[in-house]
């Protein structure tokens, strides 16, 4: 469905220096910058699949998308989506797309929202019969009816987002961009969007491409996660197997009834080789990591309270957001 | 002209956005009423201060006329795709435009046509009452013959064309050059300068009067006006409106390879 090969983007940007003289130099002679916010880009994407599309802010997510909608031109590389080349078919690529970007609504603002659906109904040319489906589709999913009649601008947040989602599937496109769709949304709303976009998925047998920030939205919809950092691709691959891969990381704390005096070899009481673990201990705190392919949980705990009273325990599994910001930091999966 | 109907949505859109403005409109048509009541008394009284009875071929009747009737075809024909493609580009909003399957040149000159409508139903009642009771009260010796009228319905539609694109291929500057405002000021000065509908451009001397009928906002402005009341005759007229036809030809397609070329090294602001 989407073919990216090579694809790299540099924009030109006029460095200024600061202060009024710095401002007045700059106006005649401003530093010329070349920076790559995507660089060499691979992937392919297959019908259907809901993608998760996560990097670190500036780190080309938007940038991409904005090259698979045809909004910008590439530097270098290529793009096909449904075998159209986005930028030089711009008007048969907006047929088979959807695009949300959470940030902007594609809706009119000061107009009842019905009257977008009519704009948007007549610009992609959607047959009454289409319509009146789609429409009782949508509102079944996405509960528009309550607030047809509202003008936009008086809509909550999660209210618009719903009906941006309608919006920019209104023509039923083979492919869905949704562009952090649920930034600002409170946790039911997030909720009730991630049923909907998994509702639309299954029933129009939609591609989605997904970024976000939020990872419980990549837990929930995506089999399988793009990470992006400087403009490269540190990730590509099924979520399960990122888990697996640095999800063994584990932590147990531990809060002793009596601070922890005497030296005592945890590692060797433990059977295992000192560097393999690591012990943090703060007055009557005592932290320890290991990773779970060496030592089980169980065995841990065991021989902590074997040796010391404990009053309260917590154990930590590493979660897909420290993954990800572990990804992030070392720059490479 | 089934391809022309999702371009017929956005104007259709601007259309019903003026009208649920209510109290915007009020204010648009007190500030026209301004606008010409000013012109009018300062004709009024450049020429009650004046011993001729008539000025560049002008009676007092007639310059009223021709006020009134400029005013009227910059109403009609005047589309600021400028403020569009500020606003546009300012905030980054061009990308919705860009994602849906309609060319964005387009796309703008219809959202704009919709406001013209809005423009015409609002400023042209008033304007036409008025003009109507100048030419009834004062003898102004200005008749409007049928061919006129039609000629001059033609030379709009022309104007039209020529106003969008030449104010469209001024606005792309912008994305050159992100300098909005200074952009916006300069376009509005070369406009009221050169189209004659600050003064008429017999009064320009010669040469200026030679490169201001040249340029295309004389052809939005003057040549319809000058059509409707009678002062376009034999080959002027027909010399004017070949003008206004090539600077609409012309205009399309200039504008059209630049802004594809645009399109291409586009920078769109915001996340």
């Amino acid at each position: 469905m989407i073919e990216v090969r090579h694809l790299s983007k540099s924009f030109v940007k006029y460095e200024k220096e600061k202060g009024l003289w710095g401002m007045i130099k700059g106006f005649v002679n401003a530093k010329k910058v070349i920076t790559k916010a995507v660089d060499d880009l691979s992937f392919s994407i297959a019908k259907g699949e809901v993608i998760g599309y996560i990097g670190a802010n500036g780190a080309g997510k938007s940038t991409t998308i904005k090259m698979l909608t045809g909004i910008l031109t590439p530097s270098s590389g290529e793009v096909t989506v449904d075998g159209v080349i986005p930028y030089k078919d711009r008007i048969t690529n907006a047929r088979n797309i959807g695009v949300v970007f959470g940030q902007r609504t594609q809706l009119w603002w000061d107009l009842p929202l019905i009257e977008s659906f009519t704009i948007l109904k007549d610009i992609y040319q959607v047959s009454d019969a289409d319509y009146t489906e789609r429409m009782t589709l949508f509102n079944e999913i996405l509960h528009i009816n309550e607030f047809l009649k509202s003008p936009v601008r008086t809509l909550s947040l999660g209210q618009r987002m719903r009906a941006d989602i309608a919006a920019s599937l209104l023509h039923n496109p083979k492919i869905l961009y949704l562009d952090e769709p649920t930034i600002g949304l409170d946790v039911n709303a997030k909720k009730n969007m991630r049923e909907a976009i998994k509702k639309m998925n299954a029933s129009f047998q939609t591609t989605v491409i997904l970024t976000t920030h939020d990872l419980d939205d990549i837990e929930e919809l995506c089999q399988r996660i793009l990470i992006i950092d400087a403009g490269k691709l540190i990730y590509d691959g099924a979520l399960s197997d990122i888990k697996t891969k640095y999800g063994s990381d584990c932590k147990v704390s531990f809060v002793l009834k009596e601070p922890w005096k005497d030296f005592v070899d945890l590692a060797k009481m433990m059977d295992v080789d000192p560097l393999s673990i690591t012990v943090t201990l703060n007055d009557d705190k005592l932290e320890i990591g290991f990773d779970k392919r060496n030592l089980s949980v169980a065995t841990v705990t065991a021989t902590i309270m074997k040796h010391f009273e404990v009053s309260d325990l917590s154990i930590q599994e590493t979660d897909i957001e420290a993954i990800v910001a572990r990804i992030y930091r070392e720059g490479h999966a | 002209m089934s391809t022309l109907k999702p371009y017929w949505a956005y104007a259709k859109a601007t259309f019903t956005v003026g009208l649920a403005y209510r109290l915007h409109i009020l204010f648009w048509v007190l500030s026209d009423i301004v606008q010409v009541s000013v012109l009018l008394l300062i004709w009024t009284a450049i020429f009650n201060s004046s011993s001729a009875s008539t000025i560049q071929g002008y009676t007092l009747g007639q310059m009223m006329i021709y006020n009134l009737v400029i005013y009227m075809t910059g109403s009609f024909a005047f589309m600021r795709p400028l403020w569009d493609l500020a606003e546009d580009h300012y905030d980054g909003k061009i990308a919705m435009s860009l994602i849906k399957p309609t060319k964005y040149l387009y796309e703008v000159f219809f959202r704009n046509l919709g406001n013209n409508f809005i423009g015409n139903l609002i400023i042209s009642l008033p304007l036409v009452t008025v003009l109507v009771g100048v030419s009834l009260t004062m003898n102004t010796g200005v008749t409007y013959t049928v061919a006129n009228v039609g000629l001059y319905v033609v030379s709009i539609i022309l104007a039209l064309v020529i106003s969008f694109f030449s104010n469209f291929l001024f606005a792309t500057m912008i994305f050159l050059t992100d300098a909005t405002f200074g952009m916006m000021q300069l376009n509005e000065a070369v406009i009221k300068i050169f189209s004659g509908s600050m003064i008429p451009l017999t009064f320009f001397p010669g040469w200026l009067r030679a490169i201001a009928e040249i340029l295309p906002y004389a052809s939005v402005y003057s040549v319809p006006t000058l059509i409707l009341i009678g002062r376009l005759n034999g080959m002027d007229l027909w010399s004017a409106l070949g003008l206004q036809v090539a600077w609409a030809v012309g205009l399309v397609i200039v504008t059209n390879l630049v802004w594809n070329r645009i399109i291409e090294r586009l920078k769109v602001h915001g996340g």
